[in-house]
Protein backbone atom coordinates (compact mmCIF):
# COMPACT_ATOMS: atom_id res chain seq x y z
CA UNK A 1 0.00 0.00 0.00
CA UNK A 2 1.46 3.36 -1.00
CA UNK A 3 0.88 6.47 1.04
CA UNK A 4 -0.54 8.38 -1.92
CA UNK A 5 -3.45 5.94 -2.11
CA UNK A 6 -6.60 7.57 -0.76
CA UNK A 7 -8.80 5.97 1.82
CA UNK A 8 -12.44 6.70 1.01
CA UNK A 9 -15.03 6.48 3.73
CA UNK A 10 -18.54 7.61 4.61
CA UNK A 11 -19.64 8.35 8.17
CA UNK A 12 -23.41 8.27 8.43
CA UNK A 13 -24.77 10.11 11.49
CA UNK A 14 -28.42 9.57 12.39
CA UNK A 15 -30.80 9.28 15.32
CA UNK A 16 -33.50 7.27 13.55
CA UNK A 17 -34.37 4.91 10.73
CA UNK A 18 -34.75 5.86 7.09
CA UNK A 19 -38.29 6.41 5.95
CA UNK A 20 -38.01 7.82 2.44
CA UNK A 21 -36.44 6.51 -0.75
CA UNK A 22 -34.52 3.30 -1.47
CA UNK A 23 -32.69 1.07 0.98
CA UNK A 24 -29.51 2.51 2.51
CA UNK A 25 -28.28 -1.06 3.14
CA UNK A 26 -28.16 -1.75 -0.60
CA UNK A 27 -26.40 1.55 -1.25
CA UNK A 28 -23.80 0.68 1.43
CA UNK A 29 -23.19 -2.77 -0.04
CA UNK A 30 -22.73 -1.29 -3.48
CA UNK A 31 -20.36 1.38 -2.14
CA UNK A 32 -18.24 -1.21 -0.34
CA UNK A 33 -17.81 -3.18 -3.56
CA UNK A 34 -16.39 -0.03 -5.12
CA UNK A 35 -13.86 0.47 -2.33
CA UNK A 36 -15.81 2.91 -0.18
CA UNK A 37 -16.03 2.12 3.52
CA UNK A 38 -19.42 2.92 5.08
CA UNK A 39 -19.47 3.53 8.86
CA UNK A 40 -22.44 4.56 10.97
CA UNK A 41 -22.99 6.42 14.23
CA UNK A 42 -26.35 6.29 15.99
CA UNK A 43 -27.12 9.17 18.33
CA UNK A 44 -29.11 8.04 21.33
CA UNK A 45 -30.38 9.83 24.39
CA UNK A 46 -30.33 8.52 27.94
CA UNK A 47 -28.71 5.20 28.57
CA UNK A 48 -28.80 3.62 25.11
CA UNK A 49 -31.83 1.47 25.99
CA UNK A 50 -34.14 3.15 23.52
CA UNK A 51 -34.85 2.05 19.96
CA UNK A 52 -31.95 -0.19 18.98
CA UNK A 53 -31.27 1.59 15.70
CA UNK A 54 -30.87 -1.84 14.07
CA UNK A 55 -30.63 -0.24 10.66
CA UNK A 56 -27.34 1.52 11.37
CA UNK A 57 -25.76 -1.83 12.22
CA UNK A 58 -27.03 -3.37 8.98
CA UNK A 59 -25.74 -0.43 6.95
CA UNK A 60 -22.27 -0.64 8.53
CA UNK A 61 -22.03 -4.40 8.06
CA UNK A 62 -23.09 -4.12 4.41
CA UNK A 63 -20.69 -1.21 3.94
CA UNK A 64 -17.70 -3.04 5.45
CA UNK A 65 -17.42 -0.44 8.19
CA UNK A 66 -17.91 0.07 11.90
CA UNK A 67 -20.95 1.18 13.83
CA UNK A 68 -21.25 2.87 17.20
CA UNK A 69 -23.96 4.31 19.45
CA UNK A 70 -23.29 7.48 21.41
CA UNK A 71 -24.85 10.28 23.40
CA UNK A 72 -24.61 13.63 21.65
CA UNK A 73 -22.19 14.97 24.30
CA UNK A 74 -19.68 12.22 23.45
CA UNK A 75 -20.26 12.51 19.71
CA UNK A 76 -16.98 14.37 19.01
CA UNK A 77 -14.90 11.58 20.51
CA UNK A 78 -17.00 8.87 18.81
CA UNK A 79 -16.78 10.33 15.30
CA UNK A 80 -13.03 10.71 15.73
CA UNK A 81 -12.59 7.15 16.98
CA UNK A 82 -14.80 5.63 14.26
CA UNK A 83 -13.00 7.58 11.52
CA UNK A 84 -9.55 6.54 12.71
CA UNK A 85 -10.50 2.95 13.59
CA UNK A 86 -11.99 2.29 10.16
CA UNK A 87 -8.79 3.56 8.51
CA UNK A 88 -6.57 1.37 10.70
CA UNK A 89 -8.88 -1.64 10.37
CA UNK A 90 -8.66 -1.48 6.57
CA UNK A 91 -4.88 -1.03 6.61
CA UNK A 92 -4.55 -3.95 9.01
CA UNK A 93 -6.64 -6.17 6.73
CA UNK A 94 -4.53 -5.16 3.74
CA UNK A 95 -1.23 -5.73 5.55
CA UNK A 96 -2.50 -9.11 6.78
CA UNK A 97 -3.37 -10.12 3.22
CA UNK A 98 0.10 -9.11 2.04
CA UNK A 99 1.72 -11.06 4.90
CA UNK A 100 -0.24 -14.15 3.93
CA UNK A 101 0.79 -13.79 0.29
CA UNK A 102 4.47 -13.20 1.07
CA UNK A 103 5.10 -15.36 4.12
CA UNK A 104 2.05 -17.59 4.34
CA UNK A 105 1.40 -16.25 7.83
CA UNK A 106 -0.87 -13.66 9.47
CA UNK A 107 -0.36 -11.22 12.33
CA UNK A 108 -2.39 -13.61 14.45
CA UNK A 109 0.03 -16.50 13.87
CA UNK A 110 3.03 -14.48 15.00
CA UNK A 111 4.15 -14.50 18.63
CA UNK A 112 2.78 -11.37 20.43
CA UNK A 113 6.30 -10.07 21.15
CA UNK A 114 7.28 -10.20 17.44
CA UNK A 115 4.25 -8.30 16.17
CA UNK A 116 5.68 -4.88 16.89
CA UNK A 117 7.49 -4.45 13.54
CA UNK A 118 4.29 -5.07 11.59
CA UNK A 119 2.20 -2.86 13.89
CA UNK A 120 4.76 -0.06 13.39
CA UNK A 121 4.23 -0.31 9.62
CA UNK A 122 0.44 -0.15 10.09
CA UNK A 123 0.82 2.93 12.34
CA UNK A 124 3.08 4.69 9.87
CA UNK A 125 0.71 4.01 6.97
CA UNK A 126 -2.27 5.15 9.05
CA UNK A 127 -0.55 8.45 9.72
CA UNK A 128 0.55 9.06 6.15
CA UNK A 129 -2.35 7.80 4.03
CA UNK A 130 -4.70 10.37 2.46
CA UNK A 131 -8.20 10.26 3.96
CA UNK A 132 -11.35 11.39 2.18
CA UNK A 133 -14.29 11.35 4.57
CA UNK A 134 -17.83 12.21 3.55
CA UNK A 135 -20.05 12.86 6.56
CA UNK A 136 -23.72 12.25 5.88
CA UNK A 137 -25.72 13.87 8.64
CA UNK A 138 -29.37 13.41 9.50
CA UNK A 139 -30.96 16.86 9.79
CA UNK A 140 -34.52 15.64 10.29
CA UNK A 141 -36.75 17.23 12.95
CA UNK A 142 -35.58 14.96 15.78
CA UNK A 143 -31.97 16.16 15.41
CA UNK A 144 -32.80 19.83 16.04
CA UNK A 145 -31.62 19.93 19.68
CA UNK A 146 -28.43 17.99 18.89
CA UNK A 147 -27.31 19.75 15.74
CA UNK A 148 -25.18 22.47 17.36
CA UNK A 149 -22.92 20.01 19.15
CA UNK A 150 -22.81 17.89 15.97
CA UNK A 151 -21.64 20.91 13.92
CA UNK A 152 -18.82 21.72 16.37
CA UNK A 153 -17.82 18.06 16.53
CA UNK A 154 -17.42 17.82 12.73
CA UNK A 155 -15.17 20.89 12.69
CA UNK A 156 -13.16 19.36 15.54
CA UNK A 157 -12.77 16.16 13.50
CA UNK A 158 -11.03 18.03 10.68
CA UNK A 159 -8.79 19.86 13.17
CA UNK A 160 -7.76 16.60 14.83
CA UNK A 161 -7.22 14.68 11.59
CA UNK A 162 -5.08 17.51 10.23
CA UNK A 163 -2.48 16.63 12.88
CA UNK A 164 -1.65 13.58 10.75
CA UNK A 165 1.07 13.73 8.13
CA UNK A 166 -1.30 12.56 5.36
CA UNK A 167 -3.84 14.74 3.58
CA UNK A 168 -7.34 14.90 5.08
CA UNK A 169 -10.39 16.06 3.19
CA UNK A 170 -13.90 16.24 4.57
CA UNK A 171 -17.23 16.75 2.77
CA UNK A 172 -20.63 17.11 4.44
CA UNK A 173 -24.04 16.12 3.11
CA UNK A 174 -27.15 17.00 5.12
CA UNK A 175 -30.50 15.28 4.68
CA UNK A 176 -33.26 16.21 4.06
CA UNK A 177 -32.91 19.73 2.69
CA UNK A 178 -36.01 21.71 3.58
CA UNK A 179 -39.37 20.31 2.57
CA UNK A 180 -38.66 19.36 -1.01
CA UNK A 181 -35.11 18.09 -1.46
CA UNK A 182 -33.90 14.76 -0.17
CA UNK A 183 -30.37 15.97 0.59
CA UNK A 184 -27.98 18.86 0.14
CA UNK A 185 -24.23 18.89 -0.36
CA UNK A 186 -23.33 21.42 2.33
CA UNK A 187 -19.62 21.32 1.67
CA UNK A 188 -17.63 19.54 -1.04
CA UNK A 189 -14.29 17.91 -0.13
CA UNK A 190 -12.03 20.40 1.57
CA UNK A 191 -8.94 20.58 3.78
CA UNK A 192 -9.82 24.09 4.85
CA UNK A 193 -11.46 24.56 8.26
CA UNK A 194 -12.98 27.94 7.37
CA UNK A 195 -14.62 26.48 4.27
CA UNK A 196 -15.97 23.56 6.28
CA UNK A 197 -17.34 25.93 8.94
CA UNK A 198 -19.06 27.98 6.24
CA UNK A 199 -20.68 24.86 4.75
CA UNK A 200 -21.82 23.53 8.09
CA UNK A 201 -23.51 26.80 9.02
CA UNK A 202 -26.00 26.07 6.23
CA UNK A 203 -27.43 23.13 8.17
CA UNK A 204 -31.09 23.50 9.10
CA UNK A 205 -33.23 20.83 10.68
CA UNK A 206 -36.72 19.55 9.94
CA UNK A 207 -38.45 16.96 7.76
CA UNK A 208 -38.14 13.23 7.12
CA UNK A 209 -35.23 10.76 6.99
CA UNK A 210 -34.26 9.85 3.39
CA UNK A 211 -31.06 7.98 4.36
CA UNK A 212 -30.70 5.90 1.14
CA UNK A 213 -30.67 8.77 -1.35
CA UNK A 214 -28.33 10.85 0.87
CA UNK A 215 -25.93 7.93 1.19
CA UNK A 216 -25.94 7.47 -2.58
CA UNK A 217 -25.10 11.15 -3.03
CA UNK A 218 -22.08 10.62 -0.75
CA UNK A 219 -20.91 7.64 -2.81
CA UNK A 220 -21.23 9.72 -5.99
CA UNK A 221 -19.29 12.57 -4.42
CA UNK A 222 -16.51 10.23 -3.27
CA UNK A 223 -16.24 8.48 -6.61
CA UNK A 224 -16.36 11.74 -8.55
CA UNK A 225 -19.94 11.22 -9.81
CA UNK A 226 -18.65 8.75 -12.37
CA UNK A 227 -20.50 5.69 -11.32
CA UNK A 228 -23.97 6.87 -10.50
CA UNK A 229 -26.20 3.83 -10.55
CA UNK A 230 -29.39 5.01 -9.06
CA UNK A 231 -31.71 7.37 -10.80
CA UNK A 232 -31.42 10.90 -9.47
CA UNK A 233 -34.57 11.36 -7.46
CA UNK A 234 -33.43 14.39 -5.57
CA UNK A 235 -36.42 16.51 -6.43
CA UNK A 236 -38.97 13.76 -7.03
CA UNK A 237 -41.80 14.79 -4.78
CA UNK A 238 -44.03 11.78 -5.48
CA UNK A 239 -41.59 9.33 -3.90
CA UNK A 240 -41.10 11.70 -1.04
CA UNK A 241 -44.81 11.75 -0.23
CA UNK A 242 -45.61 8.08 -0.85
CA UNK A 243 -42.93 6.66 1.35
CA UNK A 244 -43.37 8.57 4.53
CA UNK A 245 -43.79 6.04 7.31
CA UNK B 1 -19.09 -6.69 23.50
CA UNK B 2 -16.85 -8.83 25.68
CA UNK B 3 -18.84 -10.60 28.40
CA UNK B 4 -16.80 -12.22 31.14
CA UNK B 5 -18.01 -13.00 34.63
CA UNK B 6 -16.49 -13.75 38.00
CA UNK B 7 -15.06 -17.26 37.91
CA UNK B 8 -14.49 -17.39 34.15
CA UNK B 9 -11.01 -18.53 33.21
CA UNK B 10 -8.78 -17.02 30.54
CA UNK B 11 -6.05 -19.27 29.17
CA UNK B 12 -3.11 -17.74 27.30
CA UNK B 13 -2.56 -19.32 23.88
CA UNK B 14 1.23 -18.83 23.92
CA UNK B 15 2.12 -19.17 27.60
CA UNK B 16 -0.68 -21.51 28.67
CA UNK B 17 -1.05 -19.43 31.81
CA UNK B 18 -4.50 -19.30 33.44
CA UNK B 19 -6.19 -16.25 34.93
CA UNK B 20 -9.41 -16.37 36.97
CA UNK B 21 -11.67 -13.36 36.44
CA UNK B 22 -12.58 -11.65 39.72
CA UNK B 23 -14.40 -8.57 38.43
CA UNK B 24 -14.56 -5.99 35.67
CA UNK B 25 -12.76 -2.83 36.75
CA UNK B 26 -12.97 -0.55 33.77
CA UNK B 27 -13.60 0.07 30.13
CA UNK B 28 -11.10 2.02 28.04
CA UNK B 29 -11.30 3.20 24.46
CA UNK B 30 -9.79 -0.01 23.17
CA UNK B 31 -10.56 -2.69 25.70
CA UNK B 32 -11.96 -3.95 28.97
CA UNK B 33 -9.91 -4.24 32.16
CA UNK B 34 -10.52 -7.09 34.62
CA UNK B 35 -9.16 -7.83 38.06
CA UNK B 36 -7.81 -11.41 37.95
CA UNK B 37 -5.93 -13.97 40.01
CA UNK B 38 -3.02 -15.71 38.28
CA UNK B 39 -1.71 -19.27 38.83
CA UNK B 40 0.57 -18.21 41.67
CA UNK B 41 -2.30 -16.50 43.45
CA UNK B 42 -1.16 -12.96 42.56
CA UNK B 43 -3.87 -10.38 42.04
CA UNK B 44 -3.33 -8.70 38.68
CA UNK B 45 -5.23 -6.66 36.09
CA UNK B 46 -5.61 -7.72 32.46
CA UNK B 47 -6.65 -5.57 29.54
CA UNK B 48 -8.55 -7.54 26.90
CA UNK B 49 -9.53 -6.39 23.39
CA UNK B 50 -10.25 -7.79 19.94
CA UNK B 51 -8.00 -5.10 18.48
CA UNK B 52 -4.59 -6.72 17.96
CA UNK B 53 -2.76 -3.50 17.00
CA UNK B 54 -3.99 -1.50 19.98
CA UNK B 55 -3.14 -4.17 22.56
CA UNK B 56 0.31 -4.77 21.04
CA UNK B 57 1.03 -1.04 20.84
CA UNK B 58 -0.14 -0.25 24.38
CA UNK B 59 1.80 -3.19 25.87
CA UNK B 60 5.00 -2.19 24.07
CA UNK B 61 4.72 1.46 25.08
CA UNK B 62 3.98 0.63 28.73
CA UNK B 63 6.91 -1.76 28.70
CA UNK B 64 9.23 0.92 27.29
CA UNK B 65 8.04 3.54 29.80
CA UNK B 66 8.54 1.35 32.91
CA UNK B 67 11.64 3.35 33.82
CA UNK B 68 9.50 6.45 34.39
CA UNK B 69 8.05 4.69 37.43
CA UNK B 70 4.60 6.28 37.10
CA UNK B 71 2.64 3.40 35.62
CA UNK B 72 1.64 -0.16 36.51
CA UNK B 73 4.26 -2.85 35.93
CA UNK B 74 3.41 -4.97 32.87
CA UNK B 75 3.96 -8.74 32.66
CA UNK B 76 2.92 -11.11 29.85
CA UNK B 77 1.20 -10.34 26.54
CA UNK B 78 -0.86 -13.18 25.09
CA UNK B 79 -3.87 -14.24 23.00
CA UNK B 80 -6.93 -16.15 24.11
CA UNK B 81 -10.11 -17.56 22.63
CA UNK B 82 -13.41 -16.51 24.18
CA UNK B 83 -16.64 -17.90 22.69
CA UNK B 84 -14.77 -18.97 19.52
CA UNK B 85 -13.33 -15.52 18.94
CA UNK B 86 -9.67 -14.53 19.35
CA UNK B 87 -8.94 -11.77 21.86
CA UNK B 88 -5.63 -10.17 22.77
CA UNK B 89 -4.57 -9.23 26.28
CA UNK B 90 -1.74 -8.19 28.51
CA UNK B 91 -1.21 -8.57 32.23
CA UNK B 92 -0.29 -5.70 34.56
CA UNK B 93 -0.29 -4.76 38.24
CA UNK B 94 -3.69 -4.28 39.84
CA UNK B 95 -3.71 -0.87 41.49
CA UNK B 96 -5.50 -0.51 44.81
CA UNK B 97 -6.62 3.06 44.97
CA UNK B 98 -9.01 5.65 43.69
CA UNK B 99 -8.94 7.60 40.48
CA UNK B 100 -9.18 11.39 40.40
CA UNK B 101 -12.77 11.31 39.18
CA UNK B 102 -13.79 9.43 42.34
CA UNK B 103 -11.60 11.60 44.55
CA UNK B 104 -12.99 14.97 43.37
CA UNK B 105 -16.52 13.73 44.04
CA UNK B 106 -15.79 13.89 47.77
CA UNK B 107 -14.29 17.37 47.38
CA UNK B 108 -11.21 16.19 49.27
CA UNK B 109 -8.61 18.07 47.26
CA UNK B 110 -7.12 21.36 48.41
CA UNK B 111 -5.78 23.97 45.97
CA UNK B 112 -2.28 22.81 46.89
CA UNK B 113 -3.19 19.16 46.12
CA UNK B 114 -4.69 20.17 42.77
CA UNK B 115 -1.65 22.19 41.70
CA UNK B 116 0.73 19.45 42.87
CA UNK B 117 -1.15 16.86 40.82
CA UNK B 118 -0.99 19.13 37.75
CA UNK B 119 2.77 19.50 38.28
CA UNK B 120 3.30 15.72 38.44
CA UNK B 121 1.09 15.14 35.37
CA UNK B 122 2.72 17.77 33.13
CA UNK B 123 6.19 16.71 34.25
CA UNK B 124 5.30 13.10 33.43
CA UNK B 125 4.15 14.05 29.91
CA UNK B 126 7.42 15.91 29.45
CA UNK B 127 9.41 12.83 30.46
CA UNK B 128 7.31 10.64 28.13
CA UNK B 129 8.32 12.89 25.24
CA UNK B 130 11.98 12.71 26.29
CA UNK B 131 11.64 8.91 26.20
CA UNK B 132 10.53 9.14 22.54
CA UNK B 133 6.73 8.88 22.82
CA UNK B 134 3.70 11.15 22.62
CA UNK B 135 1.05 10.94 25.32
CA UNK B 136 -1.12 13.80 26.45
CA UNK B 137 -4.60 12.36 26.43
CA UNK B 138 -5.69 12.51 30.03
CA UNK B 139 -8.91 11.74 31.75
CA UNK B 140 -9.52 12.08 35.47
CA UNK B 141 -10.37 8.39 35.65
CA UNK B 142 -7.03 7.37 34.11
CA UNK B 143 -5.00 8.95 36.91
CA UNK B 144 -5.03 6.82 40.04
CA UNK B 145 -3.65 7.44 43.49
CA UNK B 146 -2.13 4.18 44.72
CA UNK B 147 -3.25 3.91 48.34
CA UNK B 148 -0.34 1.73 49.45
CA UNK B 149 2.55 3.26 47.58
CA UNK B 150 1.14 6.80 48.01
CA UNK B 151 1.88 7.52 44.41
CA UNK B 152 0.19 8.98 41.35
CA UNK B 153 -0.07 6.42 38.54
CA UNK B 154 -1.19 6.63 34.91
CA UNK B 155 -3.16 3.57 33.90
CA UNK B 156 -4.29 3.91 30.27
CA UNK B 157 -1.84 4.28 27.39
CA UNK B 158 -4.32 3.40 24.63
CA UNK B 159 -3.81 6.78 23.00
CA UNK B 160 -0.02 6.89 23.27
CA UNK B 161 2.12 6.71 20.13
CA UNK B 162 5.75 6.41 19.20
CA UNK B 163 7.70 9.49 18.09
CA UNK B 164 5.81 12.14 16.21
CA UNK B 165 2.85 10.10 15.00
CA UNK B 166 -0.55 11.65 15.67
CA UNK B 167 -2.43 10.50 18.77
CA UNK B 168 -4.78 7.54 18.47
CA UNK B 169 -7.28 8.64 21.08
CA UNK B 170 -8.02 12.12 22.21
CA UNK B 171 -10.44 13.34 24.86
CA UNK B 172 -11.90 16.62 23.51
CA UNK B 173 -11.95 18.23 26.99
CA UNK B 174 -8.13 18.20 27.07
CA UNK B 175 -7.60 19.02 23.40
CA UNK B 176 -6.87 22.70 22.59
CA UNK B 177 -8.27 22.21 19.06
CA UNK B 178 -11.68 21.22 20.41
CA UNK B 179 -11.80 24.54 22.30
CA UNK B 180 -10.62 26.48 19.24
CA UNK B 181 -7.24 27.31 20.82
CA UNK B 182 -4.39 27.49 18.33
CA UNK B 183 -1.41 25.18 18.79
CA UNK B 184 1.85 26.65 17.53
CA UNK B 185 4.55 24.76 19.34
CA UNK B 186 3.17 21.21 19.13
CA UNK B 187 3.74 18.90 22.09
CA UNK B 188 4.68 21.55 24.69
CA UNK B 189 1.53 23.55 23.90
CA UNK B 190 -0.64 20.47 24.24
CA UNK B 191 0.70 19.35 27.58
CA UNK B 192 0.48 22.90 28.99
CA UNK B 193 -3.17 23.02 27.91
CA UNK B 194 -3.97 19.50 29.16
CA UNK B 195 -2.40 20.17 32.55
CA UNK B 196 -4.22 23.47 33.01
CA UNK B 197 -7.53 21.93 31.96
CA UNK B 198 -6.93 19.24 34.58
CA UNK B 199 -6.62 21.99 37.22
CA UNK B 200 -9.89 23.58 36.01
CA UNK B 201 -11.75 20.25 36.10
CA UNK B 202 -10.53 19.44 39.59
CA UNK B 203 -11.58 22.91 40.78
CA UNK B 204 -15.02 22.60 39.20
CA UNK B 205 -15.27 18.95 40.29
CA UNK B 206 -16.37 17.81 36.83
CA UNK B 207 -14.99 17.43 33.31
CA UNK B 208 -16.12 20.39 31.20
CA UNK B 209 -17.31 19.90 27.62
CA UNK B 210 -15.80 22.10 24.86
CA UNK B 211 -18.94 21.78 22.75
CA UNK B 212 -21.24 23.32 25.35
CA UNK B 213 -18.81 25.71 27.05
CA UNK B 214 -16.01 28.10 26.00
CA UNK B 215 -12.57 29.10 27.32
CA UNK B 216 -13.91 32.61 28.03
CA UNK B 217 -16.64 31.03 30.18
CA UNK B 218 -13.98 29.13 32.13
CA UNK B 219 -11.67 32.10 32.57
CA UNK B 220 -14.58 34.14 33.95
CA UNK B 221 -16.05 31.31 36.00
CA UNK B 222 -17.16 32.67 39.37
CA UNK B 223 -16.43 29.45 41.24
CA UNK B 224 -12.86 29.30 39.91
CA UNK B 225 -12.30 32.96 40.76
CA UNK B 226 -13.65 32.38 44.23
CA UNK B 227 -11.34 29.45 44.89
CA UNK B 228 -8.13 31.01 43.58
CA UNK B 229 -6.00 34.00 44.44
CA UNK B 230 -4.91 36.46 41.74
CA UNK B 231 -1.56 34.74 41.04
CA UNK B 232 -3.03 31.27 40.51
CA UNK B 233 -5.95 32.73 38.56
CA UNK B 234 -3.52 34.43 36.18
CA UNK B 235 -1.52 31.22 35.87
CA UNK B 236 -4.66 29.23 34.91
CA UNK B 237 -5.71 31.87 32.38
CA UNK B 238 -2.27 31.93 30.74
CA UNK B 239 -2.25 28.12 30.63
CA UNK B 240 -5.68 27.89 28.98
CA UNK B 241 -4.65 30.37 26.28
CA UNK B 242 -1.21 28.64 26.06
CA UNK B 243 0.76 31.83 26.71
CA UNK B 244 3.92 30.04 27.81
CA UNK B 245 7.06 29.83 25.67
CA UNK B 246 7.70 26.23 26.65
CA UNK B 247 6.79 23.62 29.22
CA UNK B 248 9.84 24.32 31.41
CA UNK B 249 8.75 27.92 32.00
CA UNK B 250 5.25 26.66 32.81
CA UNK B 251 6.56 24.10 35.29
CA UNK B 252 8.93 26.63 36.91
CA UNK B 253 6.05 29.04 37.49
CA UNK B 254 3.89 26.25 38.90
CA UNK B 255 6.75 25.21 41.21
CA UNK B 256 7.11 28.82 42.42
CA UNK B 257 3.41 28.98 43.25
CA UNK B 258 3.64 25.69 45.16
CA UNK B 259 6.65 26.92 47.17
CA UNK B 260 4.79 30.12 48.05
CA UNK B 261 1.77 28.08 49.14
CA UNK B 262 3.97 25.95 51.37
CA UNK B 263 5.60 28.91 53.05
CA UNK B 264 2.33 30.78 53.57
CA UNK B 265 1.16 28.08 55.97
CA UNK B 266 -0.66 26.07 53.27
CA UNK B 267 -3.53 28.52 53.26
CA UNK B 268 -4.19 30.36 50.07
CA UNK B 269 -5.26 33.97 50.29
CA UNK B 270 -8.77 34.36 49.04
CA UNK B 271 -9.34 36.70 46.24
CA UNK B 272 -12.09 39.05 47.38
CA UNK B 273 -13.79 40.62 44.45
CA UNK B 274 -17.08 42.33 43.76
CA UNK B 275 -19.11 39.09 44.09
CA UNK B 276 -17.78 38.48 47.60
CA UNK B 277 -18.49 42.04 48.61
CA UNK B 278 -22.04 41.88 47.24
CA UNK B 279 -22.52 38.53 48.99
CA UNK B 280 -21.24 39.76 52.36
CA UNK B 281 -23.28 43.01 52.08
CA UNK B 282 -26.49 41.11 51.30
CA UNK B 283 -25.99 38.83 54.33
CA UNK B 284 -25.42 41.93 56.48
CA UNK B 285 -28.54 43.56 55.10
CA UNK B 286 -30.56 40.41 55.74
CA UNK B 287 -29.39 40.20 59.37
CA UNK B 288 -30.13 43.90 59.89
CA UNK B 289 -33.67 43.52 58.50
CA UNK B 290 -34.17 40.50 60.76
CA UNK B 291 -33.08 42.43 63.85
CA UNK B 292 -35.36 45.37 62.97
CA UNK B 293 -38.34 43.06 62.35
CA UNK B 294 -37.78 41.14 65.60
CA UNK B 295 -37.43 44.44 67.53
CA UNK B 296 -40.62 45.74 65.94
CA UNK B 297 -42.66 42.74 67.07
CA UNK B 298 -41.15 42.74 70.58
Amino acid sequence: MEKDIEFKQIILVTDGESNVGYSPVEVAQNANQKGVNVNTIGIVTGNKKEKPLAEIQEIAIAGGGLWELTNIKDFAKTIETVTKKSVYKTIEETVNKELKNLLGTELNDMHPTSRKTIIDIIDKLGDEIGIKTCIVIDCSGSMSNKINIAKKSIINLLRVLKERKGKTEIAVIGYPDGDYNLYRILCDFTEDIVELEKGIQKITTGGTTPTGPALQAAVDLLLGNEEKEFEDINTDESIFKDNIV
Amino acid sequence: MLMLQRGDIIIGKWTNRRYIILKKVGQGGIGVVFKVKDEEGNIRAIKVSDDISSITREYNIMNELQKLDCLPKVYQIDDTIIHNKTFYFFVMDYIRGENLKEIIKYGKLSIKDILSIAYIVVNFFKRVKEAGYSYYDIKLENIVIDKYKKKLLFIDFGGAVEGNLSMKEYTPTYSPEAWGIEVNKGYDDRIIFSGTMLIVNMLLEKEVNPFTCSITNLVNDKLIKLKLNKIVEKFVEKGLYIKYENVNIYLDELKDILIRLNTSNLKIERNYDIIDIVFICSIGLFVLTLIITVNYFI
